[in-house]
């Protein structure tokens, strides 16, 4: 007898994924259509994010660890890329797995420090060094400190500007999105993914039944680190500018707040709500400057009214459909 | 001469002027079920928190199938066969009664965390797991979510859980408790099934259950092990009536 | 000769040494009136309020206002704290009581959008530029201390208003029913309810002193710091790593933690650029001193994080 699949929540949904990466395919030729050409870069750069979101979804919402300092990761990414395009080592093939291989260093370093700790207690302390990072790129006389540093053209590929196209970058970095996106659903759908989940929902549980903990949290958070660290690539050729404010604690909380409204541990949510968060600050920002002081209590609506965000509305509407629900 | 599964060496527990586990030694033979008895507060919880690793006592040794486990991590632990049931049960709700067995298979299999192969459709796992649900008798209940299970059967579900470690040693701590009558009987007809197979160290209240089931039974009061001695010479021990059994039922 | 050189110079160093210690004294009681109510919100009532900061800026801003307005220092102050105070109580009713039985991260992101609010609020009504606010005419002036170093007075007020919090806090704490139950509260916050104490109340006690501490803090900060909106931002972050260090929960830790932040703070943005001198040039050393020497603070908190994750001082009960 063929056992059915186990609970939804351990399955995140592929299908609203698929249908986001049709649709973000799609975006650089409905832009040319109807002549905005403004939607490219704007929608790369929301991937860029969304990515980012993706990588707080791991540790955040299949881990159950509250990381207020993920933006530190795209700092360092931005940074080392922007670092090496500015000393004359722009070529792609080795700022990209350099820049995750630095952010890959942080975070098993400050891994190891954090996750000794729980609760709030982690809270602060991600937020600590997501400060230092912040301090350190203040720091950086050298390249800007805090005006930043502009950088004079993008990483080459192999020698050549490909990146330089506007399209050619938006479908790397729609790519670059997609892995991701993939690779991550297949982790938390592994064993190692199981055991991160489960760690989240009854620690002790795990423990006694012969997992380490710890270091199955580290590896999840060198994991997400990397990633975040691929969008600071990703940001840094896009923006050609680098800057302390990249790694700010209001990023930090952004991100945070892209991941809980796409619905906390559903993946695909973090994307759609990078989406979301984005479009609304595009959006309201374009009607006063003065957009923070809506923005803020729709999140704190949000916050009261809503429980689990855009996920949970989809995985309700398919309960129906005999998915299961979370 | 057979060597013990486990070996307790006066061990020491205490938390600031209390003393909670005053040098406590205790001994259980592989296969043999040994009870551990006493009033509340007597400190066998505690007691089975420094055995497993989940606190770590103040003095003494822990010798585990000939290996000293005294500052071991609860990890390395479970893995080597020590395996406990929890109090207050402890599983994991949001995934299913099957997932959550077949997660204490993963353990001891292979590759445990590996990273890429979809853990939840792994036929080995999966019909590993069903083997022990059987016995255990919550097969039919596989797919449902645990935390949608009755107290009895998530019990069920934890020994079901500790069974599939391959224990050689099994901590259980007041499994009796909450337990519905057939569900009791259940439980007991299981352990008598493991009994010469798994070691097993059992606190419990339930002293119908200790009767019927121990080879020895300790007598733990106040953090001091008073007694060990077959179920038959330990009830009629006037130091044990007086501390624990004298005012209660027999 | 040369050691009557050497002897001005190791005066004078010791001198300047001197105020900065006086000054890391300052700022160290300035983080401790706001890192007190912290403290206890979160022990006690287990709520991460990332909008605390922002009570610290409605207090300076509101001190700045009242003072501008009455003309009048302590009538000025005494209606800005009634107006913090005020704000404070309407924020927990409306904002915060929905909130106490919600998950971290929920509250982590309502006081954000709060403080989003609030921040682009204040901007919207007082503009981006910084207010100025005036040193209250008893306290201009500056002090004589030995070697013809003067120091100014109003930051001898701050330091002595901050002492005297100090002291009414740990008087009230220590020697009051009430604050046997915040206690209590601090250190097994379950057990409150089940020994009869009204809970709400004892909350919104503890959010009005919370408030009402940040506040004053606020308007004492406000005519030597820069008041502008998102002021409260940076001191939130010291704030939480104070309680972080000193132990959540707990007032003397919240006390011992705010001085040796404040410290550590001073003492390192004002030696660090002499020692980056020794290294490279002045414009640039500058530039590094202002990033590296804010780092100090945080490293100092993973340190003891690590070696005590409960903190120096935790509430008793904790661990």
């Amino acid at each position: 007898m063929m056992p059915a699949a186990g609970a939804a929540q351990a399955h995140p949904m592929q299908g609203p994924a698929i249908f986001m990466g049709c649709v973000l395919a799609l975006v650089p030729l409905a832009s040319m259509l109807t002549g905005q050409s403004h939607w490219v870069p704007l929608c790369t750069q929301i991937m860029i994010f969304a990515l980012a979101a993706l990588s707080l979804d791991l540790v955040l919402g299949i881990g159950g660890l509250v990381s207020f300092g993920h933006a530190a990761f795209i700092g360092i990414g931005a940074y080392t890329t922007g670092i090496l395009i500015k000393e004359g080592w722009g070529e792609t093939l080795f700022c990209l797995p350099l820049s995750m291989l630095v952010c890959a260093c942080f975070a098993y370093v400050t891994g190891l420090v954090a996750l000794k700790t729980r609760g709030v207690t982690f809270i602060m302390i991600t937020l600590a060094f997501s400060q230092m990072i912040y301090f350190a790129a203040q720091s950086l006389y050298r390249y800007g400190g805090d005006d930043g540093l502009t950088l004079p053209k993008r990483a080459t590929v192999l020698g050549q500007a490909f990146l330089g196209n506007k399209i050619t970058f938006y479908y790397l970095t729609l790519l670059c999105l997609l892995l991701c996106l993939f690779t991550v659903m297949r982790i938390v759908r592994s064993r190692f993914g199981r055991v991160l989940m489960g760690a989240r929902d009854n620690e002790i549980r795990m423990t006694a039944l012969g997992f380490d903990v710890f270091r199955v949290r580290l590896k999840a958070y060198v994991i997400s680190g990397m990633i975040a660290g691929l969008s600071g690539f990703l940001l840094a050729n896009q923006t050609e500018f680098v800057s302390p404010a990249f790694a700010s604690w209001q990023r930090s909380g952004d991100l945070i707040f892209m991941v809980i409204l796409g619905g906390v541990g559903s993946l695909w949510g973090a994307v759609a709500g990078a989406f979301a968060f984005l479009l609304m600050e595009e959006v309201l920002s374009g009607l006063t400057e003065n957009w923070k002081v809506i923005f803020g209590p729709m999140i704190i609506f949000f916050v009261l009214f809503t429980q689990g965000g855009l996920a949970r509305w989809i995985a309700l509407f398919h309960k129906g459909r005999g998915q299961g629900h979370g | 001469m057979v060597d013990p599964i486990l070996s307790v060496r006066d061990l020491q527990k205490h938390y600031g002027a209390i003393c909670v586990t005053n040098h406590v030694s205790l001994d259980v033979m592989p296969g043999e079920i040994h009870a551990v008895i006493g009033p509340n507060g007597a400190g066998k919880t505690t007691l089975i928190h420094q055995i497993t690793g989940h606190l770590a006592p103040d003095g003494g040794s822990l010798v585990y199938d000939g290996q000293n486990i005294t500052h071991l991590p609860m990890q390395r632990r479970a893995r080597m066969g020590l395996v406990r049931t929890f109090q207050i049960t402890s599983i994991v709700g949001s995934l299913t009664v099957l997932d959550n067995v077949a997660l204490a298979v993963q353990s001891i299999s292979q590759d445990p965390l590996n990273l890429w192969a979809n853990a939840y459709q792994d036929k080995a796992l999966n019909d590993q797991a069903l083997v022990y649900l059987d016995q255990v008798g919550l097969s039919e209940r596989h797919s449902l979510e645990a935390r949608h299970l009755s107290h009895g059967e998530k019990r069920a579900l934890e020994i079901a859980m500790a069974l599939a470690l391959k224990p050689k040693l099994l901590l259980l701590d007041e499994p009796m408790a909450g337990m519905g009558h057939d569900e009791s009987l259940r439980l007991l007809s299981l352990f008598q099934q493991f009994k010469g197979q798994i070691a097993m160290l059992l606190v419990e209240h339930d002293m119908d259950a200790v009767f019927t089931l121990a080879d020895r039974v300790s007598v733990l009061v106040d953090g001091e092990m008073i007694a060990c001695a077959t179920p038959a010479l330990v009830r009629q021990d006037p130091r044990v009536r007086a501390a624990y059994l004298g005012d209660g039922d027999v | 000769m040369r050691s009557a050189q050497a002897m001005v110079r190791c005066e004078i160093f010791m001198s300047l040494f001197a105020i900065q210690i006086l000054n890391g004294l300052q700022l160290g009681l300035l983080m401790f009136m706001v890192a007190a109510g912290l403290t206890l919100v979160f022990g006690v009532m287990d709520f991460i309020n990332l909008a605390h900061g922002v009570q610290y800026m409605i207090g300076a801003y509101l001190a700045a206002v009242m003072i501008a307005m009455t003309g009048h220092y302590v009538l000025g102050l005494a209606l800005a704290l009634i107006g913090v105070l005020l704000i404070g109580l309407l924020l927990e009713h409306v904002v915060f009581r929905p909130l106490y039985q919600r998950s971290h991260l929920d509250q982590v992101l309502a006081t954000f959008g709060l403080i989003l609010f609030l921040n682009q609020g204040v901007k919207m009504v007082f503009g981006a530029s910084p207010l100025s606010v005036p040193v209250p005419a008893w306290f201009e002036g500056a002090v004589l201390l030995g070697d013809g170093i003067l120091y100014p007075l109003y930051r001898f007020v701050i330091i002595a208003a901050g002492l005297i919090m100090a002291l009414l806090l740990w008087l009230g704490v220590e020697k009051t029913r009430i604050g046997m139950q915040l206690r209590a509260g601090a250190s097994h916050p379950d057990m409150l309810s089940a020994l009869g104490v009204d809970v709400r109340k004892l909350f919104m006690l503890i959010f009005a002193l919370g408030s009402v501490l940040a506040g004053f803090a606020g308007a004492l900060a406000a005519p030597i710091l820069s008041v502008e909106p998102g002021m409260g931002d940076q001191i939130l972050i010291l704030a939480f790593v104070v309680i972080v260090i000193g132990g959540i929960g707990s007032i003397r830790g919240a006390f011992a933690g705010a001085l040796l932040v404040g410290l550590i703070d001073t003492l390192a943005r004002s030696y660090m650029v002499d020692v980056l001198r020794l290294f490279t040039g002045a414009a640039a050393a500058r530039g590094i001193a202002n990033g590296l020497s804010s780092m100090f603070i945080y490293i100092l908190m993973a340190v003891v994080l690590f070696l005590r994750p409960q903190g120096l001082f935790p509430a008793r009960g904790r661990s």
